[in-house]
């Protein structure tokens, strides 16, 4: 796991995405104007750290809506501490990303 | 797009490939149908870098289970695989460039050593009076002589150099019968007339007896076309070549012709081996001197425990290593000759040496990097040795020594490479183990 408040700035960004309600990897490059090559390879290690998880879709749901099923991601509760000190270094964070729209929160 | 997902996905151990691809195809079906094309090949451009950190990720996590995903990186046909891929590249680079091209598919001529061009020293050309004197009186340094001159004249509407020569000059080039009833084309000339059967040259037809290896072969004046004649206008001024008799002196220099009230003539000596583009010899040349350095620099066969493999064994490590030696020699002659004739030299000699030290320069690692990895490969079942343990420390090299320890996953044995060379012990050493051993490894 990360040590607390250790996050890289891009890091701690798609953290704070996510726990603001951004769940797959499009719609955290768009509200952080990320490239893919970043957040991607961030989302594999924020997950092999412990600090989010991943949950593939519901095979029932997207059959119905006749689409491939999509990989959301969570944060843990390990990550609740991390925010917090990645907010306090990082004050801008939240003006950075505003929170997610309805449909894309959990 | 998928397929390039799909490749991509190669990259990554075969548990964790479908997972990668799926999700992939999921955001890149997403993006496409919400946002467009555009969004979506930005999207695309990020995949490499996540397949590399999940790689990198699953590597850090087990290292052992990476390796056992790919278990063909073991096994004998990766090492096979290199020198082929070197041996397809070569071959294609050979066939792009054309003066390669057409040294492979014309015939080789070996020139005989014997024969010599021979030049006045003062003058560029010899007159045919001259060497009519020469093949009149009684020779000690040479068998026979041959005369020719070049002019440039139209053979079938072309502009090409033609040499008009005595009638004994194809055979002494060992080049077969001299027919003086035709002409002799060039391998370049008979290319650019459409190889054909008959040539016009001037106002009478001709059979084109045979063609020439143009691509290895370079007289004086460069002629594409020989016409044979039994006799030649005494006016004349052309090149001569002369068959150096058996036993006699050297004259890799030259000599001087001495001539009744006439000032003596120096005439100048070039061996037409010098003027034949022999890539077989410079590329013997090359391994030699390969030979040589590698035998100088590294033992070139492993110590001991060897002898006391079957002979099965033995022989089936030989065709192993002979075959990827084998592989990387044939792509270093292509690669080489493809280098050497790529660059354009006014003399072939030259393009000799260029392909001697280019054959040289590709042996040199491809070998030597070979030669190392079958060291640390098991020489019972060709597998790459694995499970590195540190052995002693530094102080234990005075008495002892120190370095790591790999093992056969299979049982056969262990090799130990030490860390610093030492007089005792310099190169890795393969200590088998006998069937006591076989319970450790019966899984």
């Amino acid at each position: 796991m990360a040590e607390t408040g250790k996050l890289s700035h891009t890091a701690a960004l798609i953290l704070h995405a996510i726990a603001v309600g951004y769940r797959y990897g499009f719609s955290i490059m768009e509200s952080t104007g990320l490239p893919s090559g970043t957040v991607y390879p961030a989302l594999r290690r924020l997950e092999a750290e412990g600090l989010i998880r991943s949950q593939w879709e519901a095979e029932a749901i997207a059959e119905k809506e006749q689409r491939p099923p999509r990989k959301y991601y969570k944060t843990t509760a390990a990550a609740r501490p991390v925010l917090e000190a990645s907010r306090s270094r990082y004050p801008l964070l939240a003006a950075l990303t505003a929170p997610a729209e309805e449909k894309e929160r959990v | 797009m998928n397929a390039y997902l799909r490749l991509l996905s190669l990259l990554l151990p075969v548990q964790q490939r479908y997972t990668w691809l799926s999700e992939w195809n999921a955001e890149l079906w997403h993006v496409r149908s919400e946002s467009g094309w555009v969004p979506a090949l930005h999207l695309l451009r990020g995949a490499l870098a996540d397949a590399r950190e999940l790689r990198a990720l699953t590597e850090k996590e087990s290292p052992e289970g990476w390796s056992l995903t790919l278990p063909w990186l073991q096994s004998w046909i990766q090492p096979l695989a290199f020198p082929l891929a070197m041996f397809l590249i070569m071959t294609c680079a050979a066939v792009y460039v054309p003066g390669s091209r057409d040294v492979l598919l014309s015939r080789s001529y070996n020139a005989p050593s014997s024969i010599v061009l021979l030049k006045d020293a003062e003058h560029p050309t010899i007159s045919y009076a001259t060497y009519a004197e020469w093949i009149r009186r009684r020779q000690l340094l040479f068998d026979e002589f041959a005369f020719y001159v070049v002019q440039k004249r139209y053979v079938n509407g072309e502009h090409l150099r033609v040499a008009t020569a005595s009638s004994n000059l194809i055979r002494m080039l060992g080049l077969g019968r001299s027919v003086t009833d035709g002409m002799y084309l060039s391998y370049a000339a008979a290319k650019r007339l459409g190889y054909p059967s008959q040539v016009r040259l001037g106002a009478s037809m001709m059979r084109v007896q045979g063609i020439l290896p143009r691509t290895t072969l370079q007289l004086w004046d460069d002629p594409e076309a020989i016409v044979l004649a039994d006799r030649l206008p005494a006016g004349m001024h052309g090149h001569v070549l002369g068959a150096v008799a058996a036993g006699a002196p050297d004259i890799n220099w030259g000599f001087a012709v001495t001539q009744t009230r006439k000032p003596p003539v120096h005439i100048h000596v070039t061996p037409l081996e010098e003027r034949v583009l022999m890539p077989g010899r410079a590329f013997l040349f090359a391994c030699v001197i390969l030979l040589l350095g590698l035998a100088a620099t590294r033992p070139l066969v492993r110590g001991d425990g060897r002898l006391r493999m079957p002979i099965r064994l033995r022989l089936r490590l030989a065709i192993f290593v002979g075959g990827q030696v084998f592989l990387l020699l044939a792509s270093a002659y292509l690669g080489s000759l493809a280098i050497a004739m790529g660059m354009t030299f006014s003399r072939p000699e030259d393009a000799t040496g260029a392909q001697a030290f280019a054959a040289f320069l590709l042996l040199l690692p491809t070998i030597r990097l070979t030669l190392r990895s079958n060291r640390h490969r098991c020489p019972c079942c060709l597998r790459k040795l694995g499970h590195p343990a540190r052995v002693g420390q530094p102080s234990a090299a005075f008495l002892n020594w120190y370095g790591t320890e790999l093992l056969c996953v299979q049982g056969h044995g262990m090799a130990h490479i030490p860390d610093m060379p030492t007089t005792s012990f310099s190169e890795p050493r393969w200590m088998p183990l006998d069937a006591s051993w076989a319970v450790l490894f019966s899984q």
